[in-house]
């Protein structure tokens, strides 16, 4: 072994002990020991436990599905690699390797060779957990086989995608510009004995609805001319659908001969491929910068050369609480979130529609997606929507300067999510009413529909201040539970988001408790001599009450606002 | 003699049992520099982000233009300014929306003839709409310091603030803050730069662990410790902070 790769397989080997050695070394602090273990445990519920999902996994009947979907995915991929363009981004390094080894002495077939031994480590976690999520999905290979069988598979997938990116970097010498037009021929035929094939199917999809409509699809993809163009593809994921062992071994064989094919293809090129991968390695760099701050509720979405318009005005004069308010909606609005809401309920509304159609009355059902909506941003919305304090966490050493009281501080943090909240859920709730049949809106005589509308708003708007306030209260009490940090991520992750969600529920269940216990009582006990009138008075000591409580929930998290130290998060 | 703008007495910050500020007392009127420097360590980002309000002292009373910043927090915050060494802004505001932020936040009457004052003067007018993804690190560097700027704050905490600044932007933040000075304002300035101490810094604060070990102009540092007599700052400094 050379002197170089023996210092590659050092950094490799190293980066990969001290990042375990991390994560292991932070189970140490219970929150993370408490995350894993309700990670560990929810994986283990859904994917390991005996009687779980795949129990019986024949009779789920999915692996023919999973065969058909996985082969067109994989096919289309690969097509839009050689297609499509962007391909390059395979040569993408780390920021530290860049800085570090493209000026060593080092040989760019030995980089080449560093990076298909890097990925592996990629490639064999996403083997174990692909292990584990496919064996719900119909896959009746035994747990060492179906590992082999998804390794190979993304081995394959991985060292293609690199061997593409090589071919097609610039500037092209003749035998790769040839490379890379018979590389393109190829993909385009295939693509068109794809399209030949399926098209015919894919016409009758709307008659054939989605079971019959897949097994259509795999027919057509198992005859001329798809099945000449899938037959590559197959012949990677042919161990998934082994009978036996000794099937599965030659089929298995195949893909290692492929393996070994690509290997021989990369690692035989020799390209001048730095300048191509610096810029990946940069704008990779960017990409994953841009995610982890979206994902902590930050980062507005940047189009380079694109004018950032500013239609949301701020009067110059007026309550400075005002401007964390304005500054928090804007926030929302250049993060994408309220573009992905409108989405969601134009996808969900028009689903509704199509499968109500031709079903004649439908009855109470076409208030279902905008009811659905409006429940759902009681339960989901404040832990998604976080324009406030717990996006404004990293800013925290700023915030603190600003001339105003800690508790003015949370109230105007807490504003935009629960303004936008109930706003979005008032007009679901609007759209259900309004949706609903004539004689299903005169079910509730005319004085108690006036007394529920009228007090519907303001109730709306106590809960979801309240469920804001608990956010960021965990936010506040226990910035690690809300931030675990950039490089957060893996099995602690899911457990620490399942343990902030489980906990805010059950403490915005016990908060409802007194409010809601005192208005059914009052509502309940005016209603008989009062109606519609006793149902909103009802109803506003309620509200009344839960405002007082989450009054009391701002004053206690201002106090502490005031005398949180911002390194204390990390 | 006026009150001082910023009086600090017997400010003390510890974590646990890691003393990082030890009873440092002092004081800087208006129209004054005061230069903070110290070793790597020494303790200057911790103080002024206590002068700041941004951490609570563990012991001691800090007062800003006569408001206890305890007491009074919101008044005592409202004259002042502080430019962190890393420029902390918002991912989603603009330029401008950063300066009409901050506007309504402190109030400031004349705001858009101000903002459009500060952005001509730190060469920031072309990026107006620019968000801060789209700045190289001295731009933002000048935003965070039009920010702090904007509302004219009597009391000006500076913490490295020329990191990023390219020679243009060197000399014209020299310039602004020794303007600043001459407007009235009580100004600290924490660098590791000398020169810039030297010239700018009417009197200089020398720290090591967390406590005074000089305070005053460079003559009465020298006045003090014969045995420093006819070096440089940059001796002076190493002599006392060894």
């Amino acid at each position: 072994m050379t002197g170089t790769a023996r210092a590659l397989g050092f950094l490799i080997a190293r980066t990969s002990r001290n990042r375990i050695a991390r994560q292991l070394g932070r189970l140490k602090h219970p929150r993370y020991a408490l995350a894993a273990i309700v990670g560990l445990g929810y994986f283990w519920l859904v994917f390991a436990r005996p009687g779980g999902v795949g129990r019986n996994p024949a009779a789920t009947g999915a692996g023919p599905t999973l065969g058909t979907v996985g082969g067109i995915g994989f096919a289309l991929t690969v097509l839009t690699w050689w297609l499509g363009g962007g391909v390059t981004r395979a040569l993408a390094f780390q920021p530290a390797e860049v800085q570090l080894l493209f000026p060593a002495p080092i040989a760019r077939r030995t980089l080449i060779a560093y990076k298909v031994v890097r990925s592996q480590l990629l490639l064999l976690l996403s083997g174990v957990l692909w292990t584990l999520l496919i064996r719900s999905w119909g896959v009746t290979l035994a747990a060492p086989l179906r590992f082999a069988t998804i390794w190979g598979f993304f081995s394959v997938m991985s060292l293609h995608r690199l061997g593409a990116a090589l071919v097609a970097t610039r500037p092209l010498t003749r035998g790769r510009r040839a490379a890379l037009y018979a590389g393109k021929a190829l993909a385009a035929a295939v693509a068109a004995g794809l399209i030949v094939g399926v098209t015919p199917v894919l016409l009758r999809l709307r008659t054939l609805g989605i079971g019959e409509g897949l097994r259509a699809l795999g027919a057509s993809l198992a005859t001329p001319p798809a099945a000449w163009a899938m037959a590559p593809f197959r012949l990677v994921l042919a161990p998934l659908h082994a009978g036996s062992l000794a099937s599965w071994a030659e089929a298995f064989s195949i893909v290692l001969g492929i393996i070994g094919l690509h290997l021989v293809w990369v690692l035989g090129m020799d390209v001048e491929f730095e300048e191509v991968a610096a810029t990946a390695s940069a704008d990779q760099a960017k990409r994953i910068a841009a995610f982890k701050e979206r994902r902590a509720g930050g980062a507005a979405i940047v189009r380079p050369g694109k004018a950032v318009r500013s239609w949301l005005p701020l009067l110059p004069k007026g309550r400075p609480e005002v401007a964390i308010a304005w500054k928090n909606t804007v926030a929302l609005l250049r993060t994408g979130l309220l573009r992905t809401a409108i989405m969601i309920v134009v996808v969900l509304v028009a689903m509704s529609g199509f499968m109500m159609r031709g079903q004649g009355d439908a009855g109470p059902a076409t208030a279902i997606p905008f009811l659905t909506l409006a429940v759902m941003a009681f339960v989901l919305g404040p832990r998604m929507v976080r324009n406030d304090l717990r996006q404004d966490l990293l800013s925290l050493a700023s915030i603190k300067t600003y001339p105003l009281s800690g508790t003015m501080i949370v109230l105007a943090e807490m504003a935009s999510p629960t303004l936008v909240l109930s706003l979005f859920q008032f007009v679901m709730l609007v759209m259900a009413y309004a949706t609903l049949p004539g004689d299903y809106r005169t079910t509730f005589d005319l004085a108690t529909t006036i007394g529920v509308g009228v007090i519907t708003p303001f109730a709306v708007l106590a809960v979801n201040a309240a469920s804001v306030g608990i956010q960021n209260g965990i936010a506040l009490v226990f910035p690690g539970w809300v931030r675990l940090g950039a490089d957060s991520g893996g099995i602690e992750a899911i457990g620490q988001t399942l343990v902030v969600t489980i906990g805010s529920m059950l403490v915005l269940l016990l908060s409802l408790i007194l409010p809601v216990g005192a208005g059914l009582a009052i509502g309940a006990t005016l209603r008989p001599s009062m109606g519609g009138l006793g149902i909103a008075l009802g109803g506003a000591v309620g509200v009344i009450a839960l405002g007082i409580e989450t009054g009391f929930l701002v004053g206690g998290l201002g106090a502490m606002f005031d005398r949180l130290d911002p390194t204390a998060l990390g | 003699m006026p009150d001082p703008l910023i009086e600090v007495s017997g400010l003390s910050k510890s974590y646990g049992t890691v003393v990082a500020v030890n009873s440092l007392t002092f004081a800087v009127q208006a129209g004054e520099v005061l230069g903070l420097v110290g070793p790597n360590g020494a303790g200057k980002t911790t103080t002024l982000r206590c002068l700041c309000g941004i951490i609570n002292p563990t012991e001691g009373s800090i007062r800003v233009a006569g408001h206890d910043l305890r007491a009074e927090g919101p008044k005592a915050k409202a004259e002042l300014a502080f430019v962190p060494d890393e420029p902390q802004l918002f991912d989603y505001l603009t330029v401008d929306e950063h300066l009409k932020f901050i506007a309504r936040l402190y109030g400031v009457a004349d705001a858009e003839a101000r903002a459009l004052q500060l952005l001509d003067e730190l060469e920031l007018t072309d990026k107006r709409r620019s968000l801060p993804g789209e700045l190289s690190r001295g731009m933002k560097q000048k935003l965070a310091i039009a920010c702090g700027l904007l509302h004219r704050p009597q009391a000006l905490v500076l913490d490295e603030p020329l990191t990023g600044l390219d020679p243009a932007g060197i000399k014209k933040m020299r310039a602004t803050i020794a303007d600043r000075a001459r407007d009235g304002a009580a100004v600290i300035l924490s660098s590791h730069l000398l020169h810039l101490v030297e010239e700018l810094c009417s009197r200089i604060l020398v720290i090591r662990k967390g406590k005074c070990v000089a305070l005053g102009t460079l003559s009465e540092i020298v006045g003090a410790r014969p045995e420093l007599a006819g070096q440089s700052l940059e001796d002076i400094f190493l002599s006392l902070t060894a």
